[in-house]
């Protein structure tokens, strides 16, 4: 009988693909520098375009697998969406006038109240989805598919549990709203999930600030490695039962060198030294993300539309809200 | 001919191309399987284009059949950039993308030659306006808030000496002043914005001639009727703003070290105040009729005190350099005028040496 040869079944390849970042801080000096003499020239209102050349050559800078992310927002939109907010902000104020002038003060706290606790989620949704839209990688945009009333609601409870419990609840709402916002962010067909949970990261938080404390904060480095790898750790990226898992190699000596260095390049360039610190730093985090896994990128489709309302971001931006 | 990375828009598949350039645009190959490129003709006046670095370049066709070019090469970059010209802000922002720290050092450059514009000429500008803007009740409030933090043994009947000394002149101000004598050995003397003035017995030794007694009065009141630290707080908080729209987000580390800077800049500000209060002293004595050498004579007696004693306030306040008292002599010269011997001035005068030597 003849023998025939059965190929094994082919294993999925695993996938390695590279995160890094090519900028340089002689090259970023020069956006920020020319963004600053803009700025005064037109007294702040480049703002908006200074925002839109600073994150292009963020994103540009940024390469995976050989291509590198590109951001697509403008000074423009940004800059209405920056009108739309102050909008918002002086219309509140004008309700609050007008109720203090009718002596009913009570509704304007009222309103004020509701509008922080509200502000929030809208501006985390807002951000989420005009700057994800904005991303792309290969021609494929990114995308948030997250839905605004349920953040809202999830936010309102989070919040309310966290007032209950005096602040003891904050791990929890943290990686609660962190796990709703980066499940619904995609990479055209691919899909990130984000599983993280509220105990071990207070568990984690708990144990870097005592240990912090008792080594008179020489800790706070492998803390903040930790929080790091929090963070990476528990990210996926899936697509048609294929996925990556990430991974941060960054270890707290690791940290402790970068931040030295930057803490003192900062000060003895009196501050110049900034486009280097950031550089520097944007470097050190891509280098230290190891992505593996059998997703093939290639194979990514594009699924998301385009969303141009900039308000959110500017309302993030408002609130010096880092979301991204 | 050059090599690139072309994305359909479709798939994240990052497709070879081989990229020719052309006068009116670029024609791009990609490299087949089977070794026949199909040929895409992309026009300049559809494209946009994202320089990243002095290598690498983004060019969108946003048209019909939309696709992104992306290539690492410096010499594309320069070719390309002759054929697409895009707008003089985007043209502005290559320059420091491509030509790196050179015109980086420029711009600096223009920013701080901006600064010193801003901070030395227009500022004091806008602080004057700004001052002029302000009620006189403020200088009330100011002058109120730095008396109650003081807190100096007033000599009540030199005070009354110095009082009537002061009513024989002519003020040629709204504010209501009021003359204090406090006893202690400083040499100095100062006036706060809602008309108070204190002379330190210290001082009042020193002086020799009832002038120059006038000459010193003239000069404090000066600082009040011109509203010097009205002004003076203006200009600090335009300081302030500019140091904002220069550093707004840029490190709390920056911002207090221009801080400081602007507290220093005040010096020199207060050097200007006190060459105007000479200047405008001087206008005073005249109108009243009193010698206007007092003032350039109490300038002399007080740069003859020992330079050793502690004691010597009025001198870090108001810097006797030699410059002040050659403007003094030119502006006496300027403005010559006559001046009568004024015996009820001379007579409070001796009580109150009298007094102060006690």
């Amino acid at each position: 009988m003849q023998q025939q040869y059965v190929p094994p079944p082919p294993r999925p390849a695993v996938n390695k693909p590279t995160l890094r970042f090519k900028g340089t801080g002689a090259t970023f000096f020069g956006i920020l520098i020319l963004n600053m003499l803009l700025s005064v020239v037109t007294l702040g209102l480049y703002y908006p375009w200074a925002r839109a050349k600073t994150l292009q050559f963020l994103y540009s800078s940024t390469e995976l697998e050989g291509s590198r992310f590109s951001w697509n927002g403008t000074g423009k939109e940004m800059f209405i969406g920056f009108l739309k907010v102050m909008g918002i902000f002086l219309a509140v104020g004008a309700i609050i006038g007008i109720t203090a002038w009718l002596k009913v003060p009570f509704i304007g706290i009222l309103v004020y109240l509701a509008v922080i606790i509200i502000i929030f989620p809208l501006a985390i949704h807002g951000a989420n989805r005009y700057h994800w839209s904005r991303t792309t990688w290969r021609g494929i945009r990114f995308g948030y598919r997250g839905n605004r009333n349920e953040l809202i609601k999830l936010f309102i409870k989070e919040m309310l549990l966290t007032i209950i419990t005096i602040g003891i609840y904050g791990s929890w709402m943290v990686i609660n709203i962190r796990n709703y916002v980066i499940s619904n962010v995609r990479m055209g067909s691919g899909e990130f999930k984000y599983e993280g949970d509220g105990w071990d990261f207070f568990i984690m938080n708990i144990k870097g600030y005592l240990l912090t404390i008792v080594t008179l904060g020489i800790y706070a480095f492998w803390w903040q490695a930790d929080i790091f790898r929090y963070y990476i750790d528990h990210l996926r990226l899936t697509h048609n039962g294929k996925e990556f898992n990430f991974r941060s190699t960054a270890s707290g000596g690791a940290f402790a060198g970068l931040l030295i260095v930057n803490a003192l390049l900062f000060f003895f360039t009196l501050g110049l030294g900034y486009a280097w610190v950031q550089t520097r730093t944007i470097s050190f985090l891509m280098e230290n993300v190891d992505i593996e896994g059998d997703l093939v990128l290639d194979e990514l489709e594009q699924t998301e539309e385009e969303y141009k309302n900039a308000m959110g971001e500017d309302f993030a931006d408002a609130f010096d809200l880092n979301i991204i | 001919m050059f090599t690139g990375l072309f994305y359909n828009h479709q798939v994240a598949k990052a497709i070879p191309v081989n990229i020719q350039v052309l006068p009116e645009g670029l024609l791009l190959r990609i490299a087949a399987a089977d070794g026949n490129g199909r040929p895409i003709h992309w026009l300049y006046t559809a494209l946009e284009a994202e320089l990243v670095d002095r290598n690498f370049i983004r060019i969108t066709d946003t048209g019909d059949n939309p696709g992104t070019l992306e290539v690492n090469n410096a010499d594309f970059v320069k070719l390309f950039l002759q054929f697409h010209k895009p707008s003089p802000t985007t043209r502005l922002h290559q320059l420091v993308q491509r030509g790196g720290l050179k015109w980086s050092l420029g711009i600096m450059l223009i920013l701080i030659a901006l600064a010193l514009l801003g901070n030395f000429i227009l500022l004091p500008w806008w602080a004057d306006i700004a001052a002029e803007k302000l009620p006189h009740s403020i200088d009330k409030q100011l002058g109120e808030m730095a008396r109650s933090n003081m807190n100096e043994p007033v000599d009540t009947a030199a005070s009354r000496l110095l009082t009537a000394f002061a009513a024989q002149m002519q003020w040629d101000t709204e504010d209501t002043l009021t003359f204090t004598v406090v006893s202690k050995d400083i040499k100095n003397a100062y006036a706060l914005p809602d008309g108070y003035i204190v002379v330190y017995t210290g001082l009042l030794k020193k002086l020799k001639t009832p002038e120059q007694l006038a000459a010193l009065l003239s000069h404090e009141v000066a600082h009040v009727s011109c509203r010097h630290s009205v002004r003076t707080l203006c200009r600090n908080m335009s300081s302030m703003l500019i140091v904002n729209l220069l550093f707004s987000g840029g490190g709390t580390a920056v911002n207090q070290l221009y801080a400081n800077a602007a507290s220093l800049n005040n010096l020199r500000y207060s050097r200007q105040n006190e060459a105007e209060a000479d200047i405008v002293g001087l206008a005073t004595l005249r109108h009243n009729h009193v010698n206007q050498e007092g003032m350039l004579s109490l300038m002399q007696t007080l740069q003859k005190l020992d330079p050793q004693n502690q004691n010597l306030e009025f001198i870090s306040t108001h810097p006797l350099t030699d410059s002040r008292v050659r403007y003094i002599k030119k502006e006496i010269a300027a403005n010559q005028a006559t001046f009568t011997l004024q015996p009820t001035m001379d007579t409070i005068f001796q009580q109150l040496k009298n007094r102060a030597m006690k």
